[in-house]
């Protein structure tokens, strides 16, 4: 009896120490957990390498790049997933991510890739716009980014993300930089009395909008066609401005210091394939990054905007100044 | 001996509060002056901050006098189910708190009309109505336990004398019980001025920013410890200047053993009591019941849709800590106060015990982040996360705590320990078999408000934790963070109905005490 306690002990402890470990992904916790594109990565990724992808999700791409520094040395993570061209200059220099192959990039939408970069993997991206419904709110056609207040009732109430801690927010901050320049300061005066609030992040602004607490929130261009598809409702739209709108690009980063980086870079793989690719249009309400991908006919209904041209070397020398420079213009102004 | 047993409180509050603070001291000092006092923003947080903390208490004293005069003096219907129902509350975390008043006011709530036109909830609005939520039991407690004490026959006498009411309350009343109302004021004070969710939740940009917002930011979002450690000497500072200021404000407080318990301030006509018990009624339900009420009503509905899975792990986990903290905190503490009440002459061990109180003039960000930047290796590794947890969890909870147990001491009698040494029993048998009877049901109070306290406590958690681990009130905050305002309540409802259980007994206990 003991003798087959101890056999079927050390037999699981074997089987235990043989199974694979998983692969552990660190992103935002909408890209994880149940109906999202990481659920559907994990189960192709199970089929074809046989290893399970552990997700750990965090509030923001910007909570999950700060757990990888205060883990440091001891990380677990192999991947990082989600972060955004803005977060990704604070650490394109550090040394903490692995150089792949031109051939990775090479079924991508030329434009994505940065130049001279071979670290960040894009696999989605969006444009940002004010969304209004349709019902409650008219909006003059071709109007540029400094002119969207102009002609606001006093009633009239935007909800934007607070770049202190969002990602779409320090977004909007270096597009009114980079579009405005010296414009960027009155831009800001004229939009303060109409916030409602400053969400500390995406969700919290939809929610105010949704709820019809807000007339217009920052989101994307693309976030209509998730009220088109899965409500048949047609009155969220976005404001289109002549003079062009910020692109959001999304990206993942294997570490060097994973164990697994052969298994990072089949993640990878498998994030830029052709099958993975048409999964983003629904489950991230994104643009694919590979440029062939077919889209939704909801999808191909909203136009495609002219993009800002950021200079990200400009980006990664004063957005601390930039966000400094807001936020003490905001606690005097912020009604 | 007795020095021994006093030497765990010792380590633990040099070795996780006092190095850890002087370290974080030194190192927010220096270039201070060119860091903070040049930082336009910061000295606008350092402004807001004290300036929404004065409203907030001057707001949660007026409205707990209020509550209190209506419960004591006009003997409102209902007034000790309401007593218990407004320190209940109290005790409830700032978390849910705020979860309640954004279920209530804000976007879809059932007030949200009413804000309707406005900034809503966030802002002033919020911070005011989140604060006093919070705060006004405070001076309910000190304010209402006040009334009930003092001696009344010099009002009596002056009512007599033809003296009207108001002017005994000016004159007589107000006086007696000013010790309590200043006193109150400031821990009002000083929880609204470190107070972090309320004001995350309920603020919104810039300009509700306040200085344990900017601590948070710069320790959770920027990593920016060197920030984190000036904006933290900043908030130690004044900390510190309002400690002495509470100090102060109790010298001279002291409560009448002889009470006269006949009221003249009871109103003269049943309609008027009637009136008045409606609306202190209809207040609290309006301000405290409908946030609660709203979490319930949410939360009940959805509560099937909760991963039951991860559910199960986080309560577990959050029972581990409690139970560690509850462990720690009598393991420390009960030595250290059975070596006071042994050897009443020992000024040490007396300052000693004074100082186990230190902490709770702090916020729980400073603490914490006292003790990662005195032991930087913890956030890396799980095990010495947990324990700095507990570790920092426990330097909260051992204020709370002290009262029972100091409660349970002064009932325990040293007759009793004498007469059993007359007997030939050592230490250990007396300590056995007369000491720890008669302290039983104190050590279990104690251990049920450190649990409570423990189980609500976010801030600790939030900091150290790693990345997988999530406990209740984690949960709550990261679903708050997100917007997932059912998950949230239906975890709410989980943690209110474990909370409610624990403080129930622990009102049952403190009841069969008095």
């Amino acid at each position: 009896m003991i003798f087959y306690f101890f056999a079927s002990l050390f037999t699981w402890a074997a089987l235990a120490t043989t199974k694979p470990q998983p692969l552990r992904v660190y992103t935002y916790d909408s890209l994880a957990g149940r109906s999202t594109l990481g659920e559907y990565l994990n189960q192709r990724f199970l089929q074809q390498t046989g290893v399970e992808i552990q997700f750990v999700s965090f509030g923001t791409s910007g909570e999950a790049l700060n757990q990888v520094f205060l883990e440091g040395t001891q990380t677990t993570a192999d991947v990082l997933l989600g972060i955004d061209e803005v977060l990704y200059q604070k650490v394109k220099d550090k040394g903490l991510f692995e150089r792949l192959g031109d051939d990775t990039f090479a079924s991508l939408e030329p434009s994505l890739r940065q130049k001279g970069d071979s670290t960040f993997v894009p696999f989605d991206y969006g444009f940002l716009a004010f969304l209004y419904d349709s019902e409650r709110a008219r909006v003059t056609d071709s109007i540029q980014l400094k002119d969207f207040v102009k002609g606001f009732e006093k009633s009239k109430k935007v909800v934007i993300q607070d770049p202190r801690t969002s990602t779409l927010g320090v977004e909007f901050l270096v597009w009114t930089h980079e579009k405005l320049g010296d414009g960027f300061e009155q831009f800001w005066r004229s939009l303060a009395p109409h916030i409602l609030t400053i969400s500390p992040g995406w969700s919290g602004a939809y929610e105010l909008f949704i709820k019809k607490q807000a007339d217009f929130v920052l989101s994307y261009t693309t976030s209509p066609a998730y009220h088109r598809i899965k409500e048949n409702k047609h009155n969220i739209k976005p404001v289109f401005f002549t003079d062009g709108h910020f692109r959001q690009v999304e990206g993942a980063l294997i570490l060097n210091r994973s164990k697994q980086k052969k298994l990072g870079e089949q993640f990878v793989k498998l994030l830029l394939s052709k099958e993975a690719q048409e999964q983003v249009a629904t489950f991230q309400w994104m643009y694919p990054a590979r440029a062939e991908v077919r889209l939704p006919k909801e999808f191909k209904e909203i136009p495609i905007p002219k993009k800002v041209v950021v200079d990200w070397n400009r980006v990664a020398a004063l957005k601390e100044n930039w966000l400094k420079k807001w936020t003490l213009m905001m606690s005097q102004v912020q009604k | 001996m007795n020095w021994i047993l006093s030497f765990p409180a010792f380590l633990i509050l040099i070795m996780g509060f006092v190095a850890p603070l002087m370290f974080l001291f030194a190192l927010g000092l220096r270039d201070f002056s060119d860091s903070v006092l040049r930082d336009p923003f910061l000295l606008y947080v350092i402004q807001f901050t004290y300036f929404q903390a004065l409203v907030s208490s001057v707001l949660s004293v007026g409205f707990g006098f209020f509550t209190a005069w209506m419960i004591k003096e006009w003997r409102v219907r209902g007034g000790s189910w309401l007593w218990k129902i407004c320190l209940l509350c109290s005790s409830l975390p700032a978390i849910i708190v705020a979860l309640g008043i954004l279920g209530t006011w804000g976007p879809g709530g059932l007030g949200s009309g009413i804000l309707s036109g406005t900034r809503g909830v966030f802002g002033w609005t919020g911070i005011i109505l989140g604060h006093v939520f919070l705060n006004f039991a405070i001076p309910l407690r000190l304010i209402g336990n006040a009334l009930r004490e003092r001696d009344r026959s010099a009002e009596m006498t002056a009512l007599s004398l033809g003296m009207s009411r108001l002017a005994i309350f000016g004159q007589i009343t107000l006086p007696k019980i000013k010790p309590s109302i200043v006193c109150s004021f400031i821990l009002a004070f000083l929880f609204s001025s470190t107070s972090l969710f309320i004001v995350l939740f309920l603020g919104g940009g810039p300009r509700f920013t306040t200085l344990e917002v900017s601590l948070y930011e710069a320790i959770k979002l920027n990593l920016d410890n060197s920030r984190a450690c000036q904006i933290a000497s900043v908030q130690a500072i004044i900390c510190t200047s309002i400690l002495f200021l509470y100090l102060r404000s109790q010298k001279g407080s002291f409560l009448n053993e002889q009470v006269h318990r006949n009221g003249i301030f009871r109103p003269r006509t049943k309609w008027i009591e009637t009136i008045g018990s409606c609306l202190m009624w209809s207040l609290v339900v309006f301000l405290i019941g409908l946030p609660l009420i709203s979490i319930l009503v949410d939360g009940v509905g959805v509560l099937h849709f909760l991963n039951l899975v991860e559910l199960s792990r986080a309560a577990l986990i959050s029972l581990g800590i409690a139970f560690g903290v509850g462990v720690l905190s009598l393991a420390i503490l009960y030595p250290l106060l059975h070596a006071v009440h042994h050897e009443n002459s020992s000024k040490a061990l007396k300052g000693l015990s004074w100082l186990v109180g230190l902490p709770q003039f702090f916020s729980s960000l400073v603490v914490a982040l006292g003790l990662s930047v005195f032991y930087p290796s913890i956030r890396g590794n799980n095990l010495q996360a947990y324990l700095a947890i507990v570790v920092a969890q426990t330097l909260f909870v051992i204020p709370l705590i002290q009262f029972p147990l100091r409660e349970g001491f002064q009932r325990y009698s040293k007759e009793q320990d004498l007469t059993a040494q007359s007997l030939g029993a050592n230490r250990w048998q007396r300590f056995l078999w007369v000491e720890f009877p008669s302290m039983k049901r104190s050590l279990i109070l104690s251990a049920l408000i450190a649990a409570g306290f423990s189980l609500g406590e976010v801030a600790t958690v939030l900091l150290f934790s790693p990345a997988e681990v999530q406990t209740l009130s984690l949960s709550i905050f990261q679903a708050m963070s997100r917007y997932r305002f059912q998950e949230a309540h239906a975890m709410t409802v989980i943690l209110l109905v474990v909370m409610v259980l624990i403080f129930g007994v622990v009102g049952r206990l403190e009841e069969k005490d008095d």
